[in-house]
């Protein structure tokens, strides 16, 4: 059926042309069996009837013209003779109208040949009697009339036995014409039976044509809506849903493929998203590490800073005291402003050294560095200031020695006394300034000791303060370079105290650039602080970005999975 | 025994040689004088058929049935033609009843050649049915106008109560110039004759017509002449056997299909073969069943024994495929019905049917 009729249509057109066609030749055969029928039933109802008529005619005749004869035997009245033989005439003319007919078997026609011959006779021997009675002979006529009667009451049962013998031949039309309408009609059913029988066959071939591939269509639909995409339809179906099966076959594939792809891709979003995820907690972790580093920094770098205000603030004083030496020593401030010279430059260089403090830990650790210089420094400042009290000292004996040759010297050596006593006085000022310096250093001392505690807790949690300390330690080294020149400057008294000065001012100027630096520092600290926090927080951002990617993978995953589950 | 055993070898060879014939049936009234004169016209062909080497070199055989003349006999006899299968057409029958009645039976089925039966009912009856006698209805007319020429006026009219007796009175009394005093039926045997002698001889018409065969006929001119009659007497074809009896039958009028004082060779050769046979002149009736044998043969020659073939052919002939007959050319109408015969007017002298005068 597949292979003549490939699809629900052709199988259709095909079948209900086969109705139209068989219900057209029942129409036909129906049309033509009732006109033929009809023609029949015409034929033999004619037939019949001109028999009927034939054999009413021959009967009526017969007796009218018996009837006539007698009554011409009895009258003599040419009217009876005429209608004698018009009547005798009319009955001929039936005789052979009935001989005529169709269908008449040969029994039958030998019956009315037989009656024929009869009536013939009886005719014959009447129309002798009718001579006989015209001839006056009434007793020969009689008797004549009389020898017929026998053949009359013969003719009689002859013709009786015709009636019935038209009776049975119409019985037989009858059974004949029923016959023909049973076996016309039985044929036009079974026509129309096989019509209705294919047309049914159709419906329910068409049906099951259409339900079968039609339910295995839509379990594959459902099969694919559950995801079962390795579903798949048997294409050996009428050619309509050969197509649509070849489709939905196509199109689950597809979605397979498709399903396959996304699988791969998010496993490895999956596992991507979860190499991001753990790397962003690392790096979180880290950050969290170094912004816990970096406030610890912070907060011992403004314990610094504060520190080293105070030191500078110390040294201002010093600072100050030193200006009222180098307001006496010219060299002193020469010295002061060599010293301040190197100060620029290790200023200078500080800068520098702060710009490559982006390493906070060298940075650190040159600041540790340098506040073990400051100490040292200090240390240098009350070794200075003990040179300096013992230049003073010497100096108020220089001076007293002045004073005494100067007194020995008279009035000649008056003026020289008044320079003795002022050098003395000069001498007790350095004193005092030296005694006021170490006072300062006492407390730059402490303040630097303290300070000094804070750089080593600092130095030892971060390294980069350490090189930073370095840095000013290496300043300091050139301030104290300075300061020994000073020094050395300072063999004479105000060269002295301009060096005293001048060191005190490059004390006070590392101590502020420590300071500044220290401040730098925790600036610095504070920015990496804030942006090991803003990357913390990128970190916190990338790592909740990466859970949701993971998240997001893992659920299409499962939606990928469940397209493959049962 | 040695008797017995030629008997019956020769039985045999005799069933031998009707196996491998040819057969036609033929039917009628053999008993009665007419119905004698067809059986021995078709004898003589058959004789010289076969003694010319046969029909093709196959001996022809005819089935002879005698039907009495009655429709009834007839149909029955018809039926057996019908159901053998050897017979291939039949010749006859002989009288128009007969052949009324057996025609039906023919119909569609075989096809039967009469010889004699000139009922006008016998007109078209069915396309199987033929005949080389022209109708009475054609027969009944000329003879009607034979009548008035010999200047009869006063009729009275006899026939024998059967198709042909109807038919030819009928035709007869339509065509007829003078007064028809009667118009009766008759026995074929001529029982009531004695009646109608004395009652023409009291009603004197000049002219007696009898449509009817020659029983009857010589009896009512015996009886005519006994009871004085002086008028003529006139018969059709049916009284062409009156010359059996040439004293009772003298100065009859007789319209004859053929009469053996016919000078056409053709005639004469078969006159004088008939004579040779069997001592007598041919009249119509033997002539009219030589003829039919004559053309059924031709059509055998021409197309075998198939039935429905022979119809064929029979029903072509016509026109210029006429067949020649001793009655004249024969061919049919579509009717069945012969083209062109004509009645030769006779009277019986002597026991001959000499030429009265033409008809045409």
């Amino acid at each position: 059926m597949n292979l003549i009729f490939g699809t629900i249509r052709s199988r259709l057109i095909a079948g209900l042309s086969l109705v139209v066609v068989l219900l057209l030749v029942a129409g036909a055969v129906g049309r033509s069996a009732i006109s033929g029928l009809s023609a029949d039933l015409a034929r033999t109802l004619d037939g019949v009837r001109r028999e009927t008529s034939s054999t009413a005619a021959l009967t009526t005749n017969i007796a009218l013209e018996l009837a006539a004869a007698g009554r011409y035997l009895d009258r003599g009245a040419a009217a009876d003779l005429e209608s004698f033989r018009n009547t005798g005439w009319a009955a001929h003319e039936a005789q052979r109208a009935l001989n005529a007919s169709e269908g008449l078997s040969a029994s039958e026609i030998a019956l009315v040949a037989t009656i024929d011959a009869q009536l013939s006779s009886i005719e014959a021997g009447l129309a002798a009697a009718h001579r006989l009675r015209d001839l006056g002979r009434q007793a020969a006529a009689e008797s004549r009339a009389a020898a017929v009667r026998a053949q009359e009451i013969a003719l009689t049962a002859e013709i009786e036995q015709l009636a019935e013998m038209r009776a049975q031949q119409l019985e037989r039309a009858t059974t004949a014409l029923q016959d023909t309408a049973t076996r016309r009609q039985r044929f036009l059913l079974a026509v129309i039976i096989g019509a209705i029988l294919i047309g049914v066959a159709i419906v329910v071939t068409t049906v099951r044509g259409i339900s079968g591939p039609l339910s295995l269509l839509v379990a594959h639909a459902r099969a694919l809506s559950r995801g079962h995409l390795d579903f798949r339809t048997d294409t050996d179906l009428p050619g309509e849903f050969r197509e649509l099966a070849e489709a939905m076959n196509s199109s689950a594939a597809n979605l397979a493929r498709v399903a396959a792809a996304a699988t791969g891709t998010a496993e490895e979003v999956a596992t991507s998203a979860h190499q991001l995820t753990s790397a962003a907690e690392q790096v979180s972790l880290a950050a969290a590490q170094t912004a816990s580093a970096m406030s610890e920094v912070t907060s011992g770098a403004e314990l610094q800073v504060s520190s080293l205000r105070e030191a500078d603030a110390a040294l201002q004083g010093v600072r100050q005291r030193a200006h009222e030496v180098r307001a006496g020593a010219e060299e002193v401030a020469d010295l002061a402003s060599g010293i301040e010279r190197q100060a620029r430059e290790k200023r200078a260089e500080i800068v520098l050294a702060r710009e490559m403090l982006a390493d906070i830990r060298s940075s650190v650790d040159s600041a540790a560095i340098e506040v073990q210089a400051l100490t040292e420094t200090a240390e240098s400042i009350n070794r200075f200031v003990g040179i300096v009290s013992r230049i003073a000292e010497q100096t108020n004996l220089l001076s007293l020695n002045a004073a005494i040759e100067a007194a020995r010297a008279g009035s000649a050596g008056r003026g020289f006394a008044v320079v003795a006593d002022e050098v003395r006085k000069l001498a007790d000022q350095a004193q005092q300034a030296a005694e006021d310096v170490v006072q300062l250093t006492a407390v730059v001392t402490r303040r630097v000791g303290t300070t000094t505690q804070a750089m080593a807790i600092g130095a030892a949690r971060v390294g980069e303060i350490e090189s930073v300390s370095k840095g000013i330690d290496t300043a300091l080294t050139s301030i104290t370079t300075a300061a020994e020149q000073t020094r050395a400057a300072a063999m004479g008294l105000g060269e002295a105290a301009d060096l005293n000065v001048a060191s005190v001012g490059a004390a006070a100027l590392g101590i502020s650039s420590a300071a500044r630096a220290a401040e730098g520092h925790a600036a610095a600290a504070e920015q990496v602080s804030a942006s090991t926090q803003e990357q913390s927080a990128a970190c916190e951002e990338m790592s909740s970005a990466a859970n949701a990617l993971l998240q997001g993978s893992v659920h299409l995953k499962e939606i990928v999975a469940s397209l493959r589950a049962e | 025994m040695r008797l017995s055993l030629l008997l019956l070898a020769s039985t045999l060879l005799a069933c031998g040689g009707s196996e491998s014939a040819m057969r036609l049936g033929m039917a009628g009234p053999f008993e009665e004088g007419f119905g004698l004169a067809n059986r021995r016209g078709a004898e003589l062909a058959v004789a010289e058929i076969n003694a010319a080497g046969g029909i093709n070199g196959t001996p022809l055989e005819i089935v002879y049935r005698d039907d009495q003349g009655e429709g009834s006999v007839a149909a029955a006899i018809a039926q057996d033609f019908v159901e053998d299968p050897s017979i291939a057409a039949v010749v006859g029958h002989v009288t128009s009843g007969a052949m009324v009645a057996a025609a039906k039976v023919y119909d569609g089925k075989l096809s039967a050649l009469a010889t004699t039966a000139s009922s006008a009912a016998l007109t078209g009856i069915s396309p199987w049915v033929f005949r080389v006698i022209s109708s009475d209805s054609a027969n009944g007319v000329d003879l009607a106008r034979f009548a008035s020429r010999l200047g009869k006026t006063r009729a009275a009219i006899l026939y024998e109560n059967d198709a042909y007796g109807r038919g030819l009175a009928d035709a007869f009394r339509g065509e007829f110039d003078g007064t028809v005093i009667g118009f009766d039926p008759i026995d074929a045997d001529g029982t009531d004759a004695e009646v109608y002698g004395a009652w023409f001889a009291q009603q004197k018409p000049d002219l007696v017509f009898v449509a009817g065969t020659e029983r009857s006929g010589l009896a009512l001119m015996r009886e005519a002449r006994k009871a004085g009659v002086t008028a003529e007497f006139l018969g059709g074809d049916g009284w062409t056997g009156l010359v059996m009896d040439p004293v009772a039958a003298e100065g009859a009028l007789v319209g004859a299909p053929f009469t053996a004082l016919d000078p056409r060779p053709a005639a004469q050769k078969f006159v004088a073969a008939y004579r040779a046979r069997y001592a007598a002149d041919p009249d119509g009736n033997a002539a009219l069943a030589y003829d039919a044998v004559q053309v059924l043969v031709a059509g055998l020659r021409e197309v075998g024994g198939d039935r429905a073939a022979l119809r064929e052919w029979l029903a072509a002939r016509s026109g210029d495929r006429a067949i020649p007959g001793v009655t004249g050319s024969i061919a049919f109408l579509p009717t069945g019905d012969p083209v062109g015969k004509s009645f030769v007017m006779t009277r019986i002298r002597s026991g001959a049917l000499t030429p009265a005068e033409s008809a045409k």
